[in-house]
């Protein structure tokens, strides 16, 4: 038999079922009065020091439920749950920065090159996993630079590449993105 | 025996408030206290009394004024003390036991005579 404090004490809050914070006190302060009535009978084999436990401090399930009652059920439910709030936040916000990166990108239209689909001043969502487009679709791109640029689809080359439209001034014109450049559709214009 | 531990219990809680207005104690010492003052009547069960000093502390009847780690197997004293509500509940306490006992004396010893 393991210790036999340690057995009564693992009972005891197994029937108390409280928040990590409450445990950790209630074990040491239970822990403490359990060392000191062992204290006079220490020749006493563990099967025995637990029986003692038993008849000297009560059973370890009614003490274990007039703790959880005690403490207050509904507390120890909201304590538990606030407990494991700041990793939920935190996986919470992992899945937005990954959605962010992987699936969907917000940018901010700052020209007339799509309008009058999206006028300046639009801010738009890209669908990064796009891996083709029709005729009118409206996309990002970069350039060599590094630059974003937003502009329409007119077609497809023979080579993979796009054709993109843009307005420039009172004319129309047409660049040839290679496919790996293009950040993706636009799918929702908030404006 | 079932209506004398109820009872028992019920009347730990003032108990409890009295030995933690005079000084503040932790749980073994208070056991020990109201064991050896009660002349061993509330030595049964001294598990009840962290239940009940825990449902003291969140009425905010008493307080841990100070703990005390020993470094050996995360074992702690949490000393409880009195608040300012746990001595209104006291004395409120106390003047209704009085009232009680007084009742009861007077009924059981006319039934007597």
């Amino acid at each position: 038999m393991r210790d036999p404090i340690e057995k009564y004490l693992e009972n005891v809050l197994c029937h108390a079922d409280l928040a990590p914070a409450d445990e950790q006190n209630v074990r040491a302060e239970l822990s403490e009065h359990l060392h000191a009535l062992r204290e006079p009978g220490n020749s006493a084999t563990p099967t025995e020091v637990y029986t003692m436990l038993k008849t000297q401090f009560g059973n370890p399930k009614i003490v274990g439920r007039a703790i959880a009652a005690a403490k207050g059920r509904m507390r120890t439910y909201f304590k538990k749950k606030l407990h494991k709030l700041p990793l939920r936040l935190g996986i919470a916000l992992i899945l937005a920065f990954a959605v962010r990166y992987a699936v969907a990108q917000e940018f901010y239209i700052t020209g007339n090159a799509v309008a009058p689909v999206i006028p300046l001043g639009s801010r738009v969502f890209v669908y990064k996993l796009a891996k083709s487009f029709n005729p009118g679709d409206i996309v990002v791109y970069q350039l060599a630079s590094g630059q974003n640029r937003v502009g329409s689809i007119l077609r497809q080359t023979p080579t993979g590449d796009w054709l993109v439209e843009r307005n420039n001034g009172l004319t129309k014109e047409v660049q040839t993105i290679p496919h790996q450049n293009i950040v993706g559709r636009v799918f929702l214009n908030t404006r | 025996m079932e209506t004398k531990s109820q009872f028992l219990k019920g009347c730990a809680r003032t108990l409890v408030l009295q030995l933690l207005a005079e000084r503040s104690m932790y749980g073994y010492e208070l056991a020990a206290d109201l064991d050896r003052r009660s002349a061993g009547i509330f030595a049964l069960g001294q598990g009840t009394l962290y239940p009940l000093l825990y449902s003291l502390e969140t009425k905010g009847q008493i307080r841990v004024a100070r703990e005390e780690i020993s470094a050996d197997q995360g074992r702690k004293r949490r000393y409880y003390a009195l608040t300012p509500r746990g001595r209104m509940e006291l004395e409120s306490s106390i003047s209704t036991w009085k009232e009680i006992v007084r009742g009861m004396r007077l009924v059981l010893e006319s039934a007597a005579t």
